[in-house]
């Protein structure tokens, strides 16, 4: 119905004189290059830097990329890699079954409380890693000084068991909680929740069969960018792991990394860690753009 | 439009004929009262509209009705038995959204397949049931689109075969068509009216728009702050209105000045009328409620009362009518609807004087 008139600016600028069109994109082009260049001398030449201190030896003038190699046999890189990726994935878990029935009761039931929400999402953001370790540290050094045997006692040695401590999940979640938070969010503003809802549950669907069915196919790019960000900090995330006196990934960069071949593995690691990174952020946005939803034509 | 299939016979005969119920409903939000003892009952295969101004209550009731709300006080019944206490997953009931409410990531098919989904329906029955209901509202061989890929009214058919695929026991509809341009609104208008009796199928249906109601229900239930004023046929609403806000609120309505004369009797431009429904005092100044169609036009004479006199200030071709704007003397507007042919009599700026067709009128108090 609207073909035709959406056809007819479409051939008018066709028709639009040639040269100045020319010359406002040659200037466009012009800027172009210029802030890209920038953007890429500024993210590129620490990387590149990166890479030509993983591969070359200054004393023996020699090229290599035995570091890449190393990574994989070194002690304790496999064990902290796996750790961290657990410790992730569980804090993504905990993180999506807190926020998400919570945030969908508020958008529903309790609109009034969504400043208060939105305020405690936020707390983290000001709240320092030290601080936080501090207290976390204070409550399990409660449990340990119960009696050995008491459930106390367990509860706290189990938190912090070292092949699988369950306090880092349980304090990652705190600290990616307003990254989650502003992710689900920003994807909840562009869904009609309400109608979504109450559709689902007036064909039949209870409660859980509406969010899994519903509501969350429907907040699914949210929900992967809020998991990648999740994924990403807890990968990176040094100060709380390193206090507390566990291995993750972060940590053992710093620690047991550096040892072999003049300090290039860690390096070396790292940099293959951040290209894991943007693949996986890549493939969220391309399997998060698939199915993008455009507004409707509303005539026949 | 194509032709749209018949509905299986047995999908007809499941779905068709359950009485509804609403009593007494009360609901307020804070100081609000939506519903202030609302009653309504439908008979098993009817289309009731719901029908009143912005803020009467309609929407909350059907809410109610749906499960998405909870009274106050009062009940909602379907054949006798007491729904009120159950959450709207149980109580069978299909329900068309105003606002686009399809599943943005389910195609048009999995959307209406959803429901049987819920109840087990295996894949292959489903997607079955699922092209005979989209062709049904005339979206055939549409299954595989996602409702981005589909225009608004559109949206709205995949929304009712979604809606009918649960084979409700009653069918919801919450201004379905408010948000569709006119051409579009008028087509599934019919088609919606067409599907519902081929399934016979008891609807509830909400609108503001009164031309909606009185074309498609076979009841209209008019409703003011939160509870009903009229329940009747659009013919008997139209003409026979039980109060003045009914008379108001449905159609054109006139309000032409006079004053009672005598127990139910009233005087109004020149000619004395009976009044229907409450009557004031004689001497009360009222005003007069009467149809545009039960109106004439003459030409003015001197004999004239001076009240009925005035002059033509508009007139609007409407094709077999043509409806004349009167100003009269004390700058009262009235409207009058002549046969185009007798319209051109009076053409604007011309003397008239207003001649009520003699039927019993209803009357309101001049403020």
């Amino acid at each position: 119905m609207t073909t035709i008139s959406e056809q007819s600016p479409a051939a008018d600028t066709s028709t639009a004189p040639v040269p100045a069109r020319r010359l406002s994109l040659g200037r466009v082009r012009w800027w172009r290059v210029v802030v890209l260049g920038v953007l890429a001398v500024y993210f590129l030449v620490p990387l590149a830097s990166t890479f030509w201190f993983t591969v070359y030896t200054p004393g023996t003038h020699k090229f290599s990329l035995s570091p890449y190699g190393q990574m994989f046999s070194a002690q304790g890189f496999g064990t902290s890699v796996r750790m961290t990726v657990e410790v992730a994935l569980l804090t993504i878990v905990i993180l999506y079954a807190l926020l998400v029935p919570a945030m969908i009761a508020v958008q529903l039931r309790l609109p009034k409380l969504k400043p208060v929400l939105e305020s405690l999402a936020m707390v983290p953001l000001v709240l320092s890693p030290v601080a936080l370790v501090v207290g976390v540290q204070t409550v399990l050094g409660w449990g340990l000084n119960a009696d050995p045997g008491t459930p106390m006692f367990q509860l706290a040695a189990d938190l912090q068991n070292q092949s699988f401590p369950l306090i880092l999940p349980i304090v990652y979640v705190v600290i990616a909680l307003p990254f989650a938070y502003r992710s689900l969010d920003a994807q909840l503003r562009t869904v009609d929740l309400k109608t979504l809802v109450e559709a689902s549950r007036g064909l039949g669907a209870s409660w859980p069969v509406t969010i899994w069915r519903a509501v969350l196919p429907n907040l699914r790019s949210g929900l992967l960018s809020g998991s990648i960000l999740t994924l990403a900090l807890v990968f990176g995330e040094y100060t709380i792991s390193s206090i507390l006196q566990f291995l993750p990934f972060s940590v053992w960069i710093v620690q047991d990394g550096q040892g072999a071949t003049s300090g290039q593995l860690a390096p070396a690691v790292s940099l293959l860690s951040l290209l894991l990174t943007w693949a996986v952020l890549f493939l969220v946005s391309f399997l998060g753009g698939r199915r993008a939803v455009g507004r409707p034509d509303r005539s026949s | 439009m194509s032709v749209i299939a018949s509905a299986p016979a047995q999908d007809a005969a499941a779905i068709r004929g359950v009485s509804l119920e609403l009593s007494g409903l009360h609901r307020s939000f804070g100081a609000t009262h939506a519903l202030a003892g609302f009653d309504l009952a439908l008979a098993p295969g009817e289309l009731v509209a719901m029908l009143g101004p912005s803020g009467c209550g309609k929407t909350t009731a059907l809410r109610i009705v749906a499960g998405f709300d909870r009274p106050d006080q009062g009940s909602v019944s379907l054949d006798g038995t007491d729904l009120t206490p159950l959450p709207a997953n149980k109580r069978d009931m299909g329900m068309v959204f105003q606002s686009y409410s399809l599943f943005p990531h389910l195609t048009a098919g999995q959307n209406v397949g959803y429901g049987p989904r819920l109840r087990k329906v295996s894949g292959a029955e489903r997607d079955k049931q699922a092209k005979e209901l989209l062709e049904l509202v005339g979206m055939a061989g549409m299954d595989g689109r996602y409702p981005h890929q589909l225009s608004g009214g559109q949206q709205q058919r995949v929304a009712l075969a979604r809606a009918l695929a649960v084979r409700p026991k009653v069918l919801l509809l919450d201004e379905p068509l408010s948000a569709l341009d006119a051409k579009v609104r008028l087509q599934l208008r019919d088609e919606i009216r067409r599907i519902q009796q081929e399934f016979g199928i008891t609807t509830l249906f909400v609108t503001h728009d009164q031309e909606e109601a009185l074309s498609m229900a076979d009841r209209v239930a008019v409703m003011r702050a939160g509870h009903l004023e009229q329940c009747a046929a659009p013919a008997e609403l139209y003409d026979r209105p039980a109060t003045a806000f009914v008379a108001q609120f449905v159609g054109t309505m006139n309000h032409l000045p006079g004053k009672i004369i005598d127990a139910g009797k009233v005087r109004a431009g020149g000619r004395e009328l009976d009044v229907d429904g409450d009557c004031p005092a004689a001497g009360t100044e009222v005003n007069v409620l009467l149809r545009p169609e039960n109106i004439d036009l003459a030409q003015d004479g001197e004999a004239a009362d001076a009240a009925s006199r005035g002059q033509v200030l508009l007139a609007t071709f409407l094709g077999a009518t043509t409806r004349l704007t009167v100003r009269l003397g004390d700058g009262t507007e009235a409207k009058a609807d002549l046969p185009s042919h007798r319209a051109v009599e009076f053409p604007v700026g011309s003397s008239v004087r207003l001649v009520p067709a003699p039927r019993p009128v209803l009357v309101v108090e001049r403020d």
